[in-house]
């Protein structure tokens, strides 16, 4: 999936430095430098699974690839944490979504993805639709989800 | 489900360092130690007596030369919560790896905790093991942070948040557990809070992980907990009232991260269930003594509808109809009190052994004014609903 100018592991582990990146999700972090969710398929079966792991939980193929997937999603659940910063007081919701490439996994299993929730939260409910976006932090970039005013499958 | 080691292993002795919320209480070994040394004397036994040794916070190989014990021929340092120890230990007693075994957990605050901050080796203790030559390694060690999913606390934050919406439940379902709890802690001088708690109170309280608060959460506590086990025939030549592990077990499904768990009908709680009334020959109704994990109010909510006192969505109802409105808590069809030391939510949090030790205090009929009468059976259920639910059944041997 990443391009011949695709960040060396050394990028990887400078942009991230107070992340616990291994050999497991590199790729993963790799993509999020290129504005990609790259999330671990089985070149086999099919089946989506997060967080990455070396081989499929369905068939135990290890020809499992991080594959670029949509990002699109139904949210599952969610929270608020409370907090504080040098600026005072900190909220930061943080949604849990199915997302939609998963739903056809051949286990069942969702293919269930987490991070923060950026920009507007009025119409934050279970069920609705969000799509994962991509935000700057220090030299790295984390991934994020927002609403986004469509229909599809529910949670 | 097969069960040979029913009732052949004997819980014979308890200890405990008094749970605190003040700094200055040592260290996190010293802890250990101190719980140790007064279940093996409250066993009425030495060094030489034991030959196995099971914990965490403090690994096995260390206690065993803290206490000077001559020779060990088993020895464990399991993850928690305390259902992995305990399992652990009754196993190896009941296969013959060992014949008595001290199994203890101590809790040591870190340092970021406001009144600790200015402790230096409290922040070395928290430091040792962060560094590593390669970068890899050295990311590793900040812990089992994966990327795009939620770890600890968050996670059941959302997970209150999908219980609530997903059965049409209120709160309640949640403060019931805070008060019950802090109701019970009132009589137990181990517990580090002990103030009364009203329903105004728990719903006044500011939020932390919405949708749960500051009395959602337990407290965190320097304390350490110890508990002798040996062979049901070995227990009955000891001087304390044997307390007998029925069945024991942990339980976990396949995607058991935190926010990777399938639904809430399906967690290990579940698998829990299933197992340890499988192993059993008792039935929720022999239950004296229950005393559910209450890391988080909702984690004690679960448990309740997981381990059969009601179908799942359903606790908020049944915590309503078994509230005792004259003594402000949880009696089970008028009689079984839940967490009657305060668990972790009160007492202190322990991850489990404050449970386990309840439980033998309890059915030794030495837990004074908070006592149950004619207590012979305690069923505890360490840990959450991810991958950490354990269940263990205790009763008395006569």
């Amino acid at each position: 999936v990443s391009t011949e100018n695709a960040p060396s592991d050394d990028d990887v582990l400078a942009a991230y430095p107070a992340l616990p990146v291994d050999a497991q999700s590199v790729e993963f972090y790799r993509g999020l430098l290129e504005h990609k969710l790259l999330l671990n398929r089985c070149s086999d079966c099919g089946t989506w699974h997060h967080p990455p792991r070396v081989l499929c939980p369905h068939c135990w193929s290890f020809a499992v690839a991080p594959t670029e997937c949509s990002g699109r999603g139904d949210v599952y659940m969610f929270t608020a944490v409370h907090g504080a910063d040098a600026t005072g007081p900190t909220r930061t919701v943080i949604v849990t979504a199915n997302l939609d490439d998963g739903r056809d996994n051949g286990n069942g299993a969702d293919l269930r993805f987490t991070a923060p929730l950026a920009g507007d939260e009025a119409e934050l409910v279970t069920g609705a639709r969000v799509t994962v976006d991509f935000v700057q932090q220090g030299d790295g970039v984390l991934p994020a989800f927002r609403l986004v005013a469509e229909g599809g499958p529910r949670a | 489900v097969r069960n040979p080691a029913k009732d052949q292993v004997a819980i014979v002795g308890v200890g405990v360092a008094p749970y605190t919320r003040q700094p200055g209480a040592g260290s996190s070994g010293a802890l250990a130690a101190q719980a140790c040394v007064a279940a093996i004397r409250d066993a009425g036994l030495g060094a030489a007596d034991i030959d196995g040794v099971c914990g965490s916070s403090y690994a096995d190989v260390e206690m065993q030369i803290a206490l000077g014990l001559p020779e060990v021929t088993w020895g464990a340092s399991p993850r928690v919560p305390f259902c992995y120890q305990m399992l652990e230990a009754v196993n190896a007693v009941y296969a013959g790896a060992c014949t008595t075994a001290v199994v203890y957990h101590s809790t040591y605050r870190r340092p970021g905790m406001r009144e600790l901050h200015q402790d230096p080796l409290r922040e070395r203790a928290s430091s040792f093991g962060a560094s590593s030559a390669t970068p890899w390694r050295a990311r590793l060690a900040m812990g089992p942070l994966e990327p795009g999913t939620q770890g600890g606390g968050v996670g059941y934050a959302a997970w209150a948040q999908r219980y609530l919406d997903e059965y049409g439940a209120t709160r309640e379902a949640f403060g019931r557990i805070a008060v019950n709890n802090r109701t019970n802690a009132t009589k137990n001088p181990n517990a580090v809070m002990r103030t009364p708690m009203t329903f105004d109170d728990y719903y006044a309280a500011r939020m932390i992980r919405e949708p749960l608060g500051l009395l959602d959460l337990d407290v965190p506590v320097d304390a350490a907990d110890a508990l002798v086990v040996t062979t049901a025939e070995r227990a009955r030549d000891l001087p304390n009232r044997a307390v007998l592990v029925h069945a024991a077990t942990i339980g976990r499904t396949a995607r058991c991260r935190e926010d990777q768990v399938d639904s809430l009908t399906d967690t290990g709680q579940d698998v829990v269930a299933r197992t340890l009334w499988g192993k059993s020959d008792l039935t929720l109704a022999d239950v004296d003594v229950f005393l559910p994990y209450d890391g988080f109010t909702m984690i004690s909510t679960m448990w309740f509808e997981s381990i059969g006192y009601c179908g799942h969505g359903e606790a908020e109802g049944f915590l309503r109809e078994h509230w005792d409105d004259a003594q402000d808590r949880i009696l089970i069809d008028g009689r079984v009190p839940v967490n009657p030391h305060g668990g972790n939510l009160s007492e202190g949090a322990t991850q489990g052994s404050g449970a386990v030790r309840e439980g033998v205090v309890q059915l030794r009929g030495e837990a004074a004014e908070r006592q149950t009468a004619d207590a012979s059976v305690a069923l505890v259920t360490p840990g959450g609903i991810v991958w950490n639910a354990g269940g263990i059944l205790l009763r008395t041997a006569d």
